[in-house]
């Protein structure tokens, strides 16, 4: 039993010391959001003399305390157009991709065995090794004729064509867990076939959904290559792209400022994220290995 | 009738067909095509057919080789680590403990940070003078007081730093891959060998190991894919330098097209590497057919 108990304190050590490595970017982040950059710009490491929120207002456009030399700049990140320009087109991609792979998931999931289908399934598969970064050009170049840089439209189309991929297939790994004969059970007991996918197939699968919805939501919500490309003003500017500009161009970087930038881009995503993580983890651990 | 359905199945699949070939397989072709041209946004939209002269030039070009040698030392600084993080991770998140819900959500959280984000604090936590390693460091004593560590800016240390935030922000896909498969591992099976006196290394090398081999080999191709063709980490922490210490394939592929503007020539370069992560996409969807088929 002593051997025992042993290997539970051995267990929770490696628990405590494995989730604070992990969690401490985020810690700090958020922290450090709170002080002010006179403690931030220091070669020791001491407990802050005091907080503020200073850089909460500075994103948000609020007034700042008189003597802070960045209170001139106070809101001149256009925050909340950025906040709608990312949310925007997660949203709207997120939405797409669930309805677009609830089709092509079920088909790979039921009609695997037919050639056409197995093949074009291995083809979206391939989707996932070409290096992104060379796909800017051909896009860049394809939305400029459309005149379509720095437009909605070019960033969710892409958006949607990059996360269907891996969607079909969790889509088609949830589908595959479902009996074929429910399904058939359903229809001879008088269902129609709209009936049978709205009152069966689809509340069976909802796990699914919105593992597919959160992972194409996230995935836009932090993208930065594609709309480093696409986007060139702040009509379409995300804030990913904003947070990586400001980091670049400011001549003195305002930390409190940035940290509360980066918090507040990440607690959307994070919150979702705890609460839906189970329907995720599962979702993407099917994606990968069982098809 | 079964043909009748199967069609079904097929045209099931056109709406992801469709928007799979406007930006994959025409993007793709397009790609191809310009590599073999020149194309000067600032003078026309027109592409000059040049041959093979792109590929010709991508072998006197010093940097050629470097990018790819970078690309390399990413992968190998990476990937393993990255597996076996996952590997320990995923073996604690299946053990049975309070909070384990906790824990996975947690150990899974670093995907959730957009990588902007991770690099911001990670380029200020590594800062040479302010960030939050080197001050650690000089209250342990390690540095003195006005000394400083350039994790991300000294030439011969920016490889341990660059790795060090890749393996924290980019392990959680392998470990959920890993945990998915530890737990299909069937729990009869470790009490068996619980009774026939089999010890925790033992259990853990012929019980755990087989199970979870597939998925393993799966991930670690996986993982050197997405190391190899990785831009964004290394683009936000270093944008390729101090010099090119950092430029790895995505980087160079990107200052080409995209800040020299030679779309023709960083098309010819983007196609060798695409070459080289082809080779390893091509074992992993062998890999991946026969998991599936079972």
């Amino acid at each position: 039993m002593k051997k025992d108990r042993l290997r539970r304190a051995i267990l929770y050590l490696c628990v405590f010391i494995s989730a604070i490595w992990v969690i401490h970017p985020f810690v700090l982040m958020a922290f450090y959001s709170f002080v002010p950059d006179k403690d931030i710009f220091s070669r020791t490491l001491v407990f802050p003399s005091s907080f503020t929120l200073d850089g909460y207002f500075w994103v948000l456009g609020l007034p700042m305390s008189p003597d802070n030399p960045f209170k001139g700049t106070s809101g001149s990140i256009n925050f909340y157009k950025a906040a709608m320009n990312s949310l925007i087109p997660a949203f709207i991609a997120g939405i797409a991709v669930v309805v677009i792979t609830i089709f092509s998931g079920y088909s790979l999931a039921r009609y695997g065995h037919n050639r056409v289908v197995r093949y074009l399934g291995i083809l979206y598969l391939a989707k996932q090794f070409l290096p992104w970064v060379l796909f800017m050009t051909p896009y860049y170049i394809m939305f400029a004729t459309f005149r379509l840089i720095d437009n909605f439209i070019s960033l969710i189309v892409v958006y949607i064509g990059s996360n269907l991929p891996w969607s079909v297939w969790m889509i088609s790994a949830f589908v595959s867990e479902i009996p074929v004969d429910l399904e058939e059970a359903a229809l001879v007991d008088g269902c129609n076939t709209r009936q049978m996918v709205l009152k069966i197939l689809l509340p069976m699968i909802a796990p699914g959904l919105v593992a597919v919805f959160l992972f194409a939501f996230t995935n836009v919500w932090n993208a930065y290559l594609i709309p480093l490309i696409l986007s060139s003003t702040i009509e379409t500017k995300p804030l990913a792209v904003l947070i990586a500009e400001l980091f670049t161009w400011y001549g003195r970087t305002y930390y409190s400022g940035l940290f509360a930038l980066c918090t507040l881009t990440t607690v959307p995503v994070a919150v979702m994220f705890v609460y839906l993580q189970k329907f995720l983890i599962r979702g993407l651990s099917r994606g990968a290995v069982k098809g | 009738m079964a043909s009748r359905s199967e069609r079904v199945g097929i045209y099931y699949q056109l709406p992801t067909f469709f928007v799979s070939m406007a930006l994959i397989i025409y993007p793709l072709l397009y790609v191809i095509y310009l590599s073999f041209n020149e194309l000067n946004l600032y003078v026309s939209m027109d592409t000059v057919f040049v041959g093979i002269n792109n590929y010709r030039m991508l072998l006197s070009d010093e940097h050629f080789v470097e990018a790819l040698t970078n690309s390399f030392i990413f992968v190998l600084g990476s990937t393993p680590m990255h597996f076996l993080l996952s590997l320990a991770f995923a073996l604690i998140a299946n053990e049975e403990f309070k909070g384990r819900s906790l824990y996975r959500g947690i150990m899974f959280a670093p995907w959730v940070m957009p990588i902007v984000v991770a690099s911001v604090i990670w380029r200020w936590m590594l800062h040479p003078d302010w960030g939050i390693y080197n001050n650690i460091f000089r209250l342990l004593g390690l540095l003195g007081g006005t000394q400083t560590i350039g994790w991300l800016t000294d030439s011969n240390l920016v490889w341990l730093g660059v790795c060090y935030v890749n393996w924290i922000k980019n392990y959680p896909f392998m470990f959920v891959n890993i945990l998915a498969a530890l737990s299909s591992v069937p729990v009869e099976l470790y009490e068996a060998a619980k009774i026939d006196g089999a010890n925790a290394i033992s259990r853990f090398r012929y019980i755990t190991l087989p199970t979870i081999k597939p998925v393993c080999y799966l991930m670690l191709l996986l993982g050197v894919i997405n190391t190899f063709i990785n831009f964004e980490v290394i683009w936000l922490l270093t944008e390729g330098g101090p010099g090119w210490a950092t430029t790895t394939y995505g980087i160079y592929v990107y200052i080409l097209s995209f800040q020299e503007w030679k779309l023709g020539y960083g098309a010819a370069f983007g196609i060798v590497g695409l070459i080289v992560s082809l080779i390893f996409a091509l074992l992993y969807i062998k890999y991946f057919m026969e998991l599936a088929k079972k």
